[in-house]
């Protein structure tokens, strides 16, 4: 055997081996080339060339390249995934871990249920689903909450139109009804001071949320303030025309009033007492108008008239016992805020 | 023509030339006699530009040496041929590889020609069927003899041959005295050999020069040798005629 | 008024005589490292006239004393290593706490990364790089040298060149070998030492594996193949004095060497990782 032979022998040899071995270590297997799928994310989140594909969480490649779509709004990956790797059509792909924490791979979860169709092949492409990072999380915890503080506000509002039409329609004879209202009052009074630690972390929650997310925080901002707005001049009129039919009570139903209204601008949780508060008043404006409508309808038959008084009773009974029912087990009534949020 | 002037060389400070010239005519048989140690290896190493000089200058057929380029003075050199004073042949090579490396490194000669004019080169020098052998399974005179081989392989303008029959047997000596006479004779080689076997001088010399401590004090043919009156060149002689125990021999 | 400062005239050289020997060795080295960086000047300014057969030749000869020849030696070399770094690791990571793959893990990052080109290029300092500076200092000292010079030959390219091509071209196929070796014996360990199977080795192993390691290794294992055969040419070609200065130049191979190749070690290091 000449030199030459020898030499060439032993290189394509070393050649081989370290092939073999450098697709052995790395996971790959030893024949068959394998495919590139493409993914695309909106945001790579630090994806390197390299880092490691998985599909539940079994290595069956690697990211090849990284790239910026020719309009820069996505991020194209290219992953070659092993030969032997059959990925289901529909599986979802994201990346995993955090760029700051050093590694950030891509998992690749197949879809439930059965498969659909063939699957994958080269070239093919997945859209990846956004993995809400921090930011997301708080914004969409705040546009869910904005939307309830919406739904709770208008109820509230509509309430407080009605009542007031009533109340002015119904001039300075219902003293009975101000007297219920004013312990309503007082009792959403006492449920406000009693819920205000809660209010208070919801609210610092709310403004951590806000932080963070300005965009969305400064809409949050801006729509609660809006509304808070609107309904605090409501309530501020329906206030006035109260005071001026019943200038006994006049204080305690301002305060009343004013409670209520820092009660709305602090949203959240409480919104769902306020709901059902309206709610109830909502019963009783829906009373008093019947009556006032009623074929019967004038004033001083309203007035003479025994129902009137017992059906406010019994409404503010029954608000009163939801009251305190609330008072005991707020989360009962959060479970049927959904329900009676679509009411209004 | 080698002509070498004003040649100075020391080693750590210790002189070994001091202002040397020397002609060396064409086709003709040139011997630098003197005493050991006295620079007549120096002398040589420098003329094919091994060693560069601390003054004076060497100049080959009119290039000076000083001012060649790396690649001239190689390409000067290959119109010599050396014989060193140990042989250095090659070891990893057998004696037929050695006498063809000149061959295949220098000339566009065949496989076969090269093969056929190192068999004449061996066979020159008396060992037709050493080619085989590595050098150290070679006597130290088969050693001189294959290097001889080399040396003449690529017919080299000049050679230049240090010691050629130190450590040799007189027969074997004579050989080559026979083959430097007969090179110079039938191809025109010019040579130059060191010595200090005054028997092989006076049977090959055409012109003597004697080096004695870092000069050279005396030149002349063998003829103008017996009207000498150096008395250092007349101890040299006579020393080196005790030494072999024969007269010298006229021509 | 204006007087003339009474210095002894001899006083600079009395200066510089004093402060020779602490000048004597950073000159030296300093001289070594010229003379070195002009014999590889030399010697890789290939002459044009002459043909590339002969060093091919040269080329295929020396690839396969500095290449094939050091196989089984390196093969043994690390073999141990790597037996030994499973066994340590074994050893030094017995622990609840870590997983058994970590053997693997560890065994890889430290015989791709590390023993796989160092121990190899020890072993090789001084097989090829001993036999390198023999070879040439004999030549050196028995004429042969001044005879390829004598010839027209450009010695320097014609002995240094293939010696150091080959070193270059051989230390990674050597560094696969080593690799493989060590890595192959070190999951036999594995198995046989009973604290982890064959698999879990093979496991923990590919588990941090990055291609670029074994690329740094090859990267690493060229240059230690320039150094040290680079070092060898060079104390070589400076031997001196028959045999006694073989003998050095032998020596001074195989110390530069290693302690080059530790250098070297810690440059590709800081400059690739």
């Amino acid at each position: 055997m000449t030199n030459e032979i020898k030499v060439a022998l032993s290189v394509l040899l070393a050649a081989v081996v370290l092939f073999a071995g450098v697709r052995f270590l790395s996971g790959q297997p030893l024949f068959g080339g394998g495919y590139d799928v493409v993914a695309v994310f909106d945001d790579a989140q630090g994806l390197t060339s390299g880092a490691i594909v998985r599909l539940n969480g079994v290595r069956v490649g690697e990211v090849r390249e990284v790239d910026l779509s020719p309009d820069a709004r996505r991020v194209l990956v290219t992953m070659a995934i092993n030969g032997d790797v059959e990925i289901p059509r529909g599986s979802t792909v994201q990346t995993s871990g955090i760029s700051a924490l050093g590694e950030v791979n891509v998992e690749i979860s197949p879809p439930q249920g059965a498969t659909a169709g063939r699957p994958l092949a080269g070239g093919d492409t997945l859209v990846a689903v956004s993995t809400p990072d921090l930011f997301d999380l708080i914004s969409g915890e705040s546009n869910s909450l904005t939307a309830r503080a919406d739904t709770a506000l208008i109820g509230a509002v509509n309430t407080f139109t009605t009542l007031d039409r009533i109340l002015t329609n119904s001039g300075g004879d219902i003293e009975g009804v101000l007297a219920q209202l004013r312990f309503l009052s007082q009792a959403a009074t006492t449920l406000v001071t009693q819920e205000r630690g809660r209010i208070d972390r919801t609210l610092a929650s709310l403004e951590a949320a806000a932080a963070n997310a300005s965009s969305v925080s400064d809409r949050v901002g801006r729509d609660v303030l809006d509304l808070s707005t609107v309904v605090g001049n409501d309530v501020v009129a329906t206030s006035g025309v109260v005071r001026g039919l019943a200038e006994a009570n006049a204080d305690s139903v301002t305060a009343a009033v004013n409670n209520l209204s820092s009660a709305l601008r602090r949203a959240d949780e409480q919104l769902a007492a306020l709901t059902v508060l309206t709610a109830d008043l909502g019963t009783i404006t829906t009373d008093l108008d019947s009556t006032l409508n009623s074929p019967a309808g004038t004033l001083g038959l309203l007035l003479n008239d025994p129902s009137l008084y017992y059906n406010a009773n019994a409404a503010a009974a029954t608000l009163q016992q939801i009251l305190q029912d609330l008072q005991a087990d707020p989360s009962r009534y959060l479970k049927e805020l959904d329900g009676v949020v679509r009411v209004f | 023509m080698i002509q070498i002037r004003g040649l100075s060389k020391s080693f750590d400070g210790v002189p070994v030339l001091r202002g040397v010239d020397l002609d060396v005519p064409e086709g003709e048989v040139t011997c630098i006699i003197g005493r050991s140690g006295s620079g007549k290896s120096v002398l040589l190493r420098h003329v094919i530009g091994l060693v560069r000089p601390d003054a004076g200058r060497v100049v080959i057929d009119g290039a000076p040496l000083d001012e060649l380029t790396y690649s001239e003075l190689r390409r000067v050199r290959r119109r010599f041929g050396v014989l060193f004073q140990g042989g250095a042949l090659f070891d990893s090579m057998s004696a037929r590889e050695n006498v063809e490396f000149p061959l295949r490194t220098f000339t566009d000669l065949t496989r076969d020609q090269v093969r056929q004019r190192a068999d004449e080169c061996l066979a020159l020098v008396e060992l037709p069927d050493a080619g085989a052998k590595k050098p150290a399974e070679l006597s130290g005179g088969q050693q001189k003899r294959v290097a001889l081989a080399r040396a003449i392989a690529v017919e080299p303008k000049y050679i230049l041959y240090d010691e050629p029959t130190s450590g040799l047997d007189p027969e074997t000596s004579n050989t080559i005295d026979e083959l430097i006479e007969r090179l110079g004779a039938t191809m025109g080689t010019t040579s130059v050999v060191v010595t200090h076997d005054m028997h092989s001088v006076l049977s090959i010399a055409d012109r003597i020069a004697f080096v004695h401590d870092g000069t050279i004090p005396w030149t002349g043919t063998v003829a103008d040798l017996h009207q000498a009156t150096d008395p250092t060149l007349l101890a040299f002689v006579r020393a080196n005629e005790y030494k072999i125990g024969t007269p010298s021999q006229t021509a | 008024m204006e007087t003339t400062p009474d210095i002894d005239p001899s006083l600079g050289a009395r200066v510089r005589a004093g402060f020779a020997p602490l000048w004597r060795v950073p000159a030296g080295l300093l001289e070594g490292f010229g003379a070195y960086c002009l014999l590889l000047a030399g010697a890789f300014n290939l002459p044009r006239d002459l043909s590339p057969r002969l060093y091919a030749r040269n080329l295929a000869e020396q690839m396969v004393q500095v290449g094939i020849d050091s196989i089984p030696i390196v093969s043994l070399a690390t073999a141990f290593s790597g037996g030994v770094v499973v066994v340590q690791a074994i050893y030094q990571l017995e622990n609840p706490l870590l997983p058994v793959t970590i053997v693997g893990t560890f065994a890889e990052q430290s015989i791709l990364l590390e023993l796989g080109t160092l121990v190899t290029a020890f072993v090789l300092c001084g097989r090829v790089g001993a036999r390198i500076a023999a070879e040439l200092g004999t030549m050196r000292v028995k004429e042969q040298i001044d005879a390829l010079e004598a010839m027209g030959l450009n010695s320097r390219s014609y002995l240094v060149v293939p010696r150091v091509v080959a070193g270059v071209l051989m230390f990674p196929m050597l560094y696969v070998v080593a690799a493989s070796v060590g890595m192959a014996v070190g999951g036999v360990v594995a198995e046989l030492s009973g604290a982890l199977t064959v698999q879990t080795f093979w496991e923990g192993a590919r588990l941090f594996f990055r291609p670029y390691d074994v690329f740094f290794g090859l990267v690493k294992s060229l240059v230690f193949g320039f150094v040290i055969t680079s070092i060898a040419c060079y104390t070589g070609y400076r031997a001196e004095g028959g045999a006694e200065g073989v003998g050095q130049a032998t020596t001074r191979a195989a110390v530069l060497g290693c302690v080059w190749v530790l250098f070297a070690d810690y440059l590709c290091a800081a400059i690739l990782l």
